[in-house]
């Protein structure tokens, strides 16, 4: 009896969670549906970096390129080939995949800073070559998706199905995370990341391990371009390839805390619909005042709470709730 | 082939201003052991800087680097204590994102104060040039040459014959073996951090009479200093010269026989091959700040 | 059987094992002594693939096992600790075994019983869920081997795990040590205490500027001239003759 009164307790997220998802439903205003995909899809796309990034504290800053990846392959696909969308995103995807794994083959045996910067200059490269190759990408001038709603397009009328599609990518992505962090996979990546050597002296091929976490990472990332570009029905080279969504998604991890599944969303839902309401309430007035914040909140973090604000939250909330189970048991 | 000339002329001169930014990146990772992120934004503040020392009070900006150097000394030392010095002795990505993070804010800084605007100043000798066989040498590229050059030397004495540039190199080397000979490590840092800004300093203002500043300019510099030091050869400063001087030269060439926008994808491709093939630089095998 | 055959390491032009040959049985406790830059752990990191000979072999069973990575190393068997612990810092006692046990298993669940009886082994059960970067020294020492013991090794090269231990931890781990051995394993000590190698061992093979100069039981090691000059240069032989 006492077991299932914490266990009713400690459920509370998921109850929040499904009267959440059923809330969605009944929001009519577009401004705070737009809020909700944003949140979600960074949710998704900080998840995806930190499967490499905060698991195997890979510390990539090329991001970017899986997500633009996912991007241009569905898009250009649909344009061109008229395939579906839902097919050109796993394409799209398997691709990022593909090019995860390339990079991360051939520079994994870069250490610390100097993977970083190997991973910042890949980005670079593929923002400058779908910028540069305009009888592929119209460049700068960007890609127009066709305005033809229906399921088989992933194109629909309400924001709706879009924050749906978004959750959905979302909660897979925390769920792989979750897995996988339970699973052997999870183990070798945080033992990589806590001691190279004393793993493979255990027997763990920490290459492998890595290469695997960074292949579905990219794989994961380009989901979400492409999801982004069936929702705002037009993606460019700054929109899809910047270095400040490679920045952004290690941002999200780290403020909500790395190495955990549910860090990204702790950091999501404090960072973007802040930086929304910052930019709502300052306008074009105060340009670029929500990233001052940024960055000084990632300083903040960084410096005073380097294991985040998503375990520091989940600390409180277990005092609470540890002093409610207590005071259940004691009564009961 | 006199243009040709020409353009080779002026890439090397300008290879200067990366060398000037290259030489306290390579200083600040060779010692520190760290990335800062936020290099490339001393270089704007430092541009900014300049400009409103000459549209406020007319001041030359070669005047104003005078003023400059002592300013960003004072301004590296303090965020190294601020921001540096905490993260020293945390994981190495705590110090990656606390340099973004700055990038970050003074990027935006500059966005809510001053606008996305391009600004730049008109000085008489912006368009001065020496001919020499027919070879026009434009005088402030000649002086970011030369300045260059002539830090480059004295960093290579100030490192070799001081003392305190003796125990930079010290801890380069070993920090702990430093620690134990009686170095203050923390002030090495310290001192490390400052003058790689004030280097970035000096830059900024020898830049300003060809150049425009605008609140993201110092990130495609501080790119192209990542691959002069990497090229180099981490915490060599005649590496880092050369290889600044290398990245001028084939970025004027390349700007003039392919799309320039090309030639960045070019040279960040060579910057990764160099990571991977040689990774001690070009020149170097494994040195420690020389 | 573990055998080492002709092997030769050298770095630029530091020539640190010059044609190391010995063999350990895995009914044997060997210990491996000699004078500070011997080439003890060099021969250590060759062996289990942290670094290629430059010729030679090792051979695990009649198979050549040399060159294969540290991760292929154990899974055939064979696993080292290090002179200085290297802990999974931030995780728990029984993660850090279980990683270990990963080896040997697919699955978690399985690898976590396994690790279990490992850490009741080293008597670490009332800090299985201790970060293991608050352990003390001695306790880190033993996590060490219960990591190793859980990747089920046939064969264990002990690096000075009882460097830095009081006379009563090492003591026990003397017993420890004698415990493992009873499960049938070979084992292979790097010791600077020369009373614990020499009443652990059965046989003590002395390495001296990369060569091996003297291997035979803890008696025939301790009397031979030939050590005793290693240890402690020639004067003192002429002065004690």
């Amino acid at each position: 009896m006492k077991l299932d009164k914490g266990k009713i307790i400690n459920s509370w997220p998921f109850v929040i969670a499904i009267l959440g998802i059923l809330a969605i439903s009944k929001i009519e205003n577009q401004y705070y549906l737009g809020m909700i995909f944003n949140t979600l899809l960074w949710v998704a796309i900080a998840g995806s970096w930190q499967i490499v990034g905060g698991y195997a504290g890979e510390f990539s800053l090329g991001h970017a390129a899986f997500f633009g990846i996912g991007a241009y392959t569905s898009t250009l696909l649909y344009i061109h080939f008229s395939v579906s969308p839902w097919i050109g995103m796993f394409i799209g995807a398997a691709f990022a995949g593909i090019i995860g794994f390339l990079l991360s083959w051939t520079c994994f045996r870069l250490r610390g800073h100097f993977f970083t910067l190997a991973t910042l200059a890949f980005g670079q490269v593929v923002l400058i070559i779908a910028t540069s190759w305009r009888s592929l990408t119209s460049g700068s001038e960007g890609l127009l998706l066709p305005i033809k709603m229906g399921f088989w397009q992933m194109s629909f009328e309400s924001k709706h199905a879009y924050v749906y599609l978004v959750l959905i990518y979302a909660i897979s992505v925390i769920l792989f995370t979750y897995v996988m962090e339970r699973r052997r996979l999870g183990y070798y990546l945080i033992a990589y990341r806590e001691n190279d050597e004393a793993a493979r002296s255990l027997g763990v091929n920490t290459f492998r391990a890595r290469l695997t976490a960074s292949t579905i990472s990219a794989f994961f990332t380009a989901i979400g371009g492409t999801i982004y570009a069936q929702y705002t029905f037009f993606i460019e080279p700054e929109s899809v390839l910047p270095v400040t969504l490679s920045i952004q998604a290690p941002l999200v991890s780290i403020v909500g805390g790395l190495g955990t599944p549910f860090g990204p969303l702790f950091g999501a839902v404090l960072i973007l619909p802040l930086s929304q309401f910052l930019r709502g309430i300052f306008g074009s007035s105060f340009n670029g005042l929500h990233l001052i914040i940024y960055g000084l909140i990632l300083i903040v973090v960084l410096l005073l709470m380097p294991s985040g604000l998503g375990p520091v939250i989940l600390k409180g909330w277990r005092k609470i709730t540890g002093a409610q189970v207590k005071k259940i048991n004691a009564s009961g | 082939m006199d243009i040709l000339v020409q353009v080779v002329i002026s890439g090397i001169l300008f290879g200067g201003i990366y060398a000037l930014v290259s030489i306290g990146l390579t200083l600040i990772m060779g010692v520190m052991d760290i990335v800062n992120f936020a290099h490339g934004e001393y270089l704007m503040v430092a541009l900014y800087t300049t400009y409103f020392l000459n549209q406020l009070w007319n001041v030359d900006p070669y005047v104003a680097a005078i003023a400059v150097i002592p300013l960003f000394f004072l301004f590296g030392l303090l965020s190294e204590r601020v921001l540096i010095r905490p993260t020293l002795d945390k994981p190495a990505f705590v110090h990656v994102f606390v340099t973004l993070g700055l990038s970050i804010i003074l990027q935006n800084l500059a966005l809510l104060m001053f606008s996305g605007n391009f600004r730049s100043i008109s000085v008489p000798y912006a368009q001065y040039s020496y001919e020499i066989f027919d070879i026009l040498i434009n005088y402030p590229r000649l002086v970011i040459f030369i300045v260059g050059i002539l830090v480059a030397i004295g960093l290579h004495f100030f490192l070799h014959y001081t003392w305190v540039g003796k125990a930079i190199r010290a801890t380069a080397q070993n920090k702990n073996a430093a620690l134990l000979m009686g170095i203050n490590v923390q002030k090495v840092y310290a001192i490390t951090f400052a003058i790689g800004v004030s280097l970035v300093g000096l830059g900024g203002s020898l830049l300003m009479p060809i150049y425009s500043v605008y609140p993201t300019v110092g990130f495609q510099f501080v790119l192209v200093a990542f691959v002069a030091v990497v090229m180099g050869g981490l915490g060599s400063i005649k590496g880092a010269v050369i290889a600044s001087f290398l990245i001028g030269l084939v970025e004027t060439l390349s700007g003039f026989f392919i799309d320039p926008s090309v030639k960045q994808a070019l040279y960040f491709t060579v910057f990764i091959m160099v990571l991977l093939f040689r990774p001690y630089g070009l020149f170097g095998k494994k040195t420690k700040v020389a | 059987m573990l055998r080492v055959e002709g092997l030769y390491k050298a770095f630029g032009g530091l020539r640190v094992l010059e044609g190391i040959d010995f063999q350990v049985a895995e009914d044997e406790i060997v210990g491996l002594i000699g004078p500070n830059g011997a080439g003890k752990t060099t021969l250590y990191n060759v062996i289990t693939g942290y670094y290629k000979p430059d010729a030679g072999h090792v051979l695990l069973d009649d198979e050549d096992i040399t060159g294969l990575s540290p991760a292929q190393v154990c899974r055939l068997g064979l696993c080292r600790t290090f002179q200085i612990v290297k802990p999974f810092g931030n995780l728990s006692v029984e993660k850090n075994v279980a990683i270990g046990s990963l080896v040997r298993t697919r699955s978690v669940k399985e690898a976590h019983r396994a690790a279990m009886e490992e850490i009741l082994f080293l008597g670490l059960e009332h800090l299985k869920d201790v970060p293991s970067r608050s352990l003390t020294l001695s306790d880190r020492k033993r996590l060490e081997l219960a990591r190793a013991l859980a990747t089920k090794p046939r064969f264990l090269l002990l690096d000075e795990v009882m460097c830095g231990l009081n006379p009563t931890e090492v003591k026990g781990m003397l017993d420890l040590i004698r415990r493992i051995h009873d499960r049938g394993i070979g084992i292979v000590v790097i010791e600077h205490i020369m009373t614990a190698v020499m009443s652990l061992s059965d046989r003590v093979v002395v390495l001296s500027q990369g060569k091996v100069i003297k291997d035979g039981t803890p008696q025939e090691v301790s009397c031979d001239p030939e050590v005793i000059k290693a240890y402690l240069g020639e004067g003192y032989q002429h002065a004690g003759t």
